[in-house]
C-alpha cells in the first residue's frame, strides 16, 4: 500500500484529531525520505494541545488494515526470560543459540523474518536438554515442577499432569489431550528404559522446550477478512512479550483462556497490572536495548592504546547506565520521555564516573549522580553507550553519530553508503587537525554530500566526546568546534543540541513508531502510519508518558488485530 | 608481592606522603592548633576541593649532580666543607643549590643487591591499592596564583581502577582510609603554578603485619599544578631517621649481607642533623605524578 492511502483517509476526516493524525503521518512520511534536504517543513510536534493552548480530546483511532501476521521466533532474551519465568531456582540458560537478526533496527522485527537452520535446531535441542537436566537435578526447581509424586519410572499419569501444565505455560495456550498424551508417553518410555522417572522427565521437559509452539510466537488471528482480531491467547502473548519480554503469567493466561482479554477494559487492566510488576522493567530494558542496540556494548572493541578508560567492562557499564536511566524515567518518575535527552541525572558506577569526571556515588554498583553543566554532558546523547557505539574502534565518528540521531531518534532514512565507495577520511595533519576539517571531503563531494550533509553536522556536535565518550576540548592540539545546526536550528555544542532534539517534532512520533514496531514485530504499512500518528497524539497528550504510550499501543487496533494471512 | 627484604625500604618510601602535620587533625577531624595563626584558613563553605591521587611514585635520582628536591637544612653543602654532615648537596634542574637528596646516592648500591626492584615495588604498591596517597586542595581558586589554599593529606583504600596503560586511572573515586588520620595544612600558597608547604611527616603503614610509624622530619612538598588541573607533578623531601630505619630493618628476615651493607652505608651517607645535632638523618626525595580523583559522594 502506498503512503498516500492513509493521507487520503485522514483528509477525509475533518475533525481536529484527524488533522493531528494526518500531521503525525506527515511527520513520519517525511522521516522516511531518502538523503537530500532535511525535513525543514516538518509538521510541528503533536503536543496534545490546539493552537489555543487548550488540551483537546483525541478522536477515535483511525481504522487501519494491519500488516499480515508473522510467525515470530523468540529472541534470545525472550527465550532466556521465558525459561527463568517457568522454572524456579538458579538456572543457566545457554546463549549459544541461533542468532537474532536486526531488521529495521529491531531484533523484534527481525524475529518475524528469521528462520532456524539445521544447526540452529541442534542448538535449541542441546539448550533444551541442558535446561531440563538442570531443572530435574535442582531440588528447588524439581519440587516446583513436579506437582505429583510418580508411582514408578513410567508413570504417564503424573507425567501428563506435570507436562500438561508446563506445556500450557511454555506454549502460552491451552494444550490438547493428544499433545499432552504424546509428551507423557515419551516420558513413560524413557523412564521405563532408564528405570528413572526423572530421566524420562528430562526428555519430556526438553520436548516442550524444543517445540515450535514454544520457540515461535503464533499470532495468526482468527476469522477472515483484511482485519482479523488476534485470539485471546495470542493477545496475551503479545501483551506479555511487549511489556515483560516474556511469557504470560498464570493470571494473564487464565484471563486469556476465558476470552475476557478481548474486552478492552480487561485488556487495559491487564496491561496496567503487568506494567506495575517488576517484570515490566525487564521488558522496558529490552525494548531500549533493541532500539539503541545496547546489546552490542558488552565486549565492544576499543583500542586500549588510544583510550585509557577502555577497560573490558566499560561497555557493559555504559549499557547499564542507559537502561537504569530509562527505567527511572519510565517507572520511578513517569516523566516526560523526551527528558531522556536533557536530563542531568545519571546512573554511573565508578568506572563511568571516572570517564565522566564526576564523583561516584558508591564504590559498588551504580548510583545516581547529577552532571554539572560545566561538564558539557547530559542526557542520552551524553552517555557513553551512544558515544561508544556510534564511534570507531580508534576514534569518534561524526557520521555514525549523526546517522543514529537521524535514524533512531528522528526515524529518518539514511541509506548505507554504496558498497564501492571509499568511506575513509584523510589522516589528521597540520591543516586538518580536527574531524571537522577532515570531513570536508564528505561535504565537498556532491555525491557524498547528499547524505553526509544530513549526518555530519549533527555528529560533529558530539566531537567534544572522544570514541568512548570522554570529554575533550581539543583534538591534535586544535580547539574543537562542536557547533552546528539541526535542520536549521543552531546549537553550539552537544549540550544545546540535546535541547533541540528534545523539542524536535520528530522525536515523539519516532519513538511511537519504535514501540509499535516492537509490539507487532514488523514494519508498519502505510495504513498504520496514521495509527502511529494517532498514538503519538496520545503520547503527547499525556506529557510523553512512556507508560501511557505502551498502554495506548496495546489498546490500539493495530495491536489487537492482524491483516490477512499470506 | 613485596619481598621481606624490601619491606622496610618500601615502608620508608611510603611514609613520606602520608602525613605532613603542621596542623594535624585527629580521627574525628578536629584540628590541632599549631600555635601559629594562619593568614587564611579552611574554607567555611562546602565547596568541593580538588582531589588528587598519586598515580606514579618513585625516588628522585641524581644525574650529573642535578636532582629535584628541597634544601632541607638551609645550607648548600660541598663535600668536606663541614656543613651538611660533610655530604655534598646537589642542584635542582632549575639551578637551585643546596638540594638534599642523599638517598639517591644510596640507590645504586641498593639496586645492586636483592633490593634491585625497590622503585618498581614502590609503584606496585600504588597500583595494588596499598599506597593510595590523596591530597585535597581546598579553597583553590586559581591553579597559577592563589594565596590561600588548604591541603588535606590522607590515604584511600580499595583496589583502584587501572587504565589500559596499567596506571591508576584518573578521575576515579576513592574511599578515604578510615584508619588514616587526616592531616590538614592551612595557608599554603600557589605561586606560578607551584604549591610548596612544609610539615613534620609521620608515617603510618600496615605492611606484613607490622604497623610502621616512622617520622620524616623537615618534610617539604612541592606540587606543580597543570593549569587545567589535569595533573600535578610533585616532590616530597624529608629526612629519614637512620637509627629508626636500622631498627625497622632488624625486624625482618633480611639477607644478613644486605643488613650488614645497610648498617654500614646508612650512617655513612646520613646528611642531615637530627634534633640532638648528630648526623643521623638521611634526606630522601620522592617524585610523583598525581591525577584528579574524587571521594565517593563528593569530596567532603
Amino acid at each position: 500500500m502506498s503512503a498516500s492511502a492513509p493521507l487520503r483517509s485522514a483528509l477525509g476526516r475533518p475533525a481536529p484529531s484527524a488533522r493531528r493524525a494526518l500531521r503525525g503521518a506527515l511527520v513520519l512520511g517525511l522521516g522516511l525520505s531518502a538523503c537530500g534536504d532535511p525535513p525543514k517543513d516538518a509538521a510541528p510536534a503533536d503536543d496534545g494541545e490546539e493552537e489555543t493552548g487548550e488540551p483537546v480530546e483525541r478522536g477515535p483511532a483511525p481504522e487501519v488494515t494491519p500488516g499480515a501476521p508473522a510467525l515470530r521466533r523468540l529472541t534470545q532474551s525472550q527465550y532466556e526470560n521465558a525459561l527463568r519465568d517457568m522454572f524456579a531456582g538458579e538456572l543457566y540458560v545457554p546463549t549459544n543459540l541461533e542468532p537474532d537478526n536486526d531488521v529495521e533496527g529491531l531484533l523484534s522485527v527481525g524475529a518475524s523474518t528469521t528462520s532456524v537452520s539445521a544447526y540452529g535446531v541442534e542448538l535449541y535441542e542441546a539448550a533444551a536438554l541442558t535446561v531440563a537436566e538442570q531443572v530435574l537435578a535442582s531440588p528447588e526447581a524439581k519440587a516446583a515442577l513436579l506437582s505429583c509424586t510418580p508411582t514408578g519410572p513410567d508413570d504417564s499419569t503424573c507425567a501428563a499432569e506435570v507436562l500438561g501444565a508446563l506445556a500450557r505455560r511454555a506454549w502460552r495456550r491451552p494444550v490438547s489431550a493428544a499433545e499432552v498424551g504424546r509428551l507423557a508417553e515419551l516420558v513413560a518410555q524413557i523412564g521405563a528404559a532408564e528405570g528413572s522417572f526423572d530421566a524420562g522427565m528430562v526428555y519430556g521437559v526438553a520436548a516442550v522446550l524444543q517445540s515450535p509452539h514454544f520457540l515461535y510466537r503464533r499470532e495468526h488471528g482468527e476469522g477472515t477478512g483484511a482485519v482479523r482480531p488476534v485470539t485471546s491467547v495470542e493477545l496475551a502473548s503479545r501483551l506479555s512479550f511487549l511489556l515483560w519480554n516474556s511469557i504470560p503469567d498464570e493470571e494473564l493466561l487464565a484471563v486469556a483462556e476465558s476470552g475476557a482479554l478481548l474486552d478492552e477494559a480487561v485488556l487495559e487492566e491487564q496491561a496496567r497490572r503487568l506494567l506495575a510488576h517488576d517484570n515490566a522493567r525487564r521488558g522496558l530494558r529490552n525494548l531500549f536495548d533493541e532500539v539503541f542496540h545496547l546489546y552490542n556494548l558488552p565486549g565492544i572493541n576499543k583500542d586500549p592504546l588510544v583510550f585509557l578508560n577502555a577497560d573490558p567492562e566499560l561497555g557493559a557499564s555504559a549499557r547499564e547506565e542507559t537502561l537504569l536511566g530509562v527505567e527511572a524515567m519510565v517507572f520511578d518518575d513517569d516523566g516526560d520521555f523526551r527528558d531522556l535527552l536533557t536530563t542531568e541525572r545519571a546512573f554511573v558506577d565508578r568506572r563511568l564516573a571516572a570517564l565522566y569526571g564526576v564523583a561516584a556515588a558508591t564504590p559498588e554498583g551504580f548510583g545516581e549522580v547529577y552532571l554539572p553543566a560545566e561538564l558539557g554532558r547530559r542526557g542520552l546523547l551524553g552517555q557513553a553507550s551512544f558515544l561508544m557505539l556510534q564511534s570507531h574502534a580508534t576514534s569518534s565518528s561524526a557520521t555514525k553519530r549523526g546517522v543514529f540521531v537521524r535514524r533512531t531518534l528522528l526515524c529518518q532514512e539514511i541509506p548505507a553508503p554504496p558498497a564501492d565507495v571509499d568511506t575513509s577520511i584523510p589522516e589528521a595533519d597540520a591543516t586538518s587537525p580536527t574531524l571537522r576539517e577532515r570531513l570536508q571531503t564528505h561535504l565537498s563531494d556532491p555525491y557524498c554530500a547528499s547524505c553526509h550533509q544530513l549526518t555530519d553536522p549533527i555528529g560533529l556536535g558530539f566531537e567534544n566526546f572522544d570514541g568512548i565518550g570522554k570529554w575533550r576540548l581539543t583534538e591534535n592540539g586544535a580547539t574543537i568546534d562542536a557547533s552546528g545546526d539541526l535542520d536549521g536550528v543552531a546549537f553550539a555544542n552537544a549540550w544545546q543540541m540535546a535541547e533541540v532534539l528534545h523539542d524536535s517534532p520528530l522525536l515523539g512520533p519516532c519513538f511511537t513508531r519504535h514501540v509499535y514496531r516492537y509490539g507487532v514485530g514488523r514494519v508498519e504499512n502505510g495504513d498504520e502510519l496514521a495509527l502511529i500518528g494517532w498514538l503519538n497524539e496520545g503520547f503527547a497528550g499525556t506529557g510523553y508518558s512512556f507508560r501511557e504510550l505502551l498502554v495506548d499501543t496495546v489498546l490500539s487496533p493495530g495491536f489487537r488485530n492482524v491483516g490477512e494471512l499470506q | 608481592m613485596r619481598s621481606p627484604l624490601l619491606a622496610p625500604l618500601v615502608a620508608m618510601s611510603l611514609l613520606g606522603a602520608c602525613a605532613p602535620a603542621p596542623k594535624a587533625a585527629d580521627q574525628a577531624g578536629a584540628a590541632v592548633d599549631s600555635g601559629e595563626a594562619p593568614t587564611c584558613g579552611l574554607p567555611e563553605d562546602d565547596a568541593p576541593g580538588h582531589v588528587f591521587v598519586v598515580q606514579q611514585l618513585g625516588f628522585a635520582r641524581v644525574a650529573d649532580g642535578v636532582a629535584w628536591g628541597s634544601d632541607l637544612d638551609g645550607v648548600a653543602s660541598a663535600a668536606g666543607d663541614g656543613t651538611g654532615c660533610g655530604k655534598p648537596d646537589v642542584v635542582d634542574p632549575e639551578g637551585t643549590p643546596g638540594i638534599d637528596n642523599a638517598f639517591a646516592g644510596l640507590l645504586p648500591a641498593l639496586e645492586a643487591t636483592e633490593a634491585a626492584a625497590i622503585s618498581a615495588l614502590l609503584q606496585d604498591s600504588v597500583i595494588a591499592g596499598e599506597l593510595l596517597i590523596t591530597f585535597e586542595l581546598l579553597g583553590l581558586d586559581d591553579t597559577v596564583d592563589d594565596s590561600c589554599v588548604s591541603v588535606v593529606f590522607g590515604e584511600a583504600v580499595g583496589a583502584p581502577l587501572l587504565g589500559t596503560d596499567g596506571q591508576v586511572l584518573a578521575g576515579q573515586s576513592f574511599t578515604r582510609d578510615p584508619a588514616d588520620p587526616v592531616v590538614v595544612v592551612e595557608a599554603a600558597q600557589v605561586e606560578g603554578g607551584r604549591l610548596i608547604f612544609d610539615g613534620e611527616f609521620t608515617v603510618g603503614l600496615q605492611i606484613l603485619d607490622a604497623d610502621l610509624q616512622i617520622p620524616v622530619t623537615n618534610g617539604r612538598v612541592r606540587l606543580d599544578l597543570a593549569p587545567d588541573g589535569s595533573a600535578a607533578v610533585g616532590h616530597l623531601t624529608g629526612g629519614l631517621s637512620v637509627p629508626l630505619m636500622l631498627e625497622e630493618i632488624d625486624k625482618y628476615g633480611i639477607d644478613p649481607a644486605v643488613k650488614d651493607l645497610l648498617r654500614t652505608v646508612l650512617p655513612a651517607v646520613a646528611d642531615l642533623s637530627g634534633p640532638d645535632g648528630s648526623c643521623d638523618q638521611l634526606s630522601v626525595v620522592f617524585e610523583f605524578i598525581a591525577v584528579p580523583a574524587f571521594f565517593y559522594g563528593g569530596t567532603d
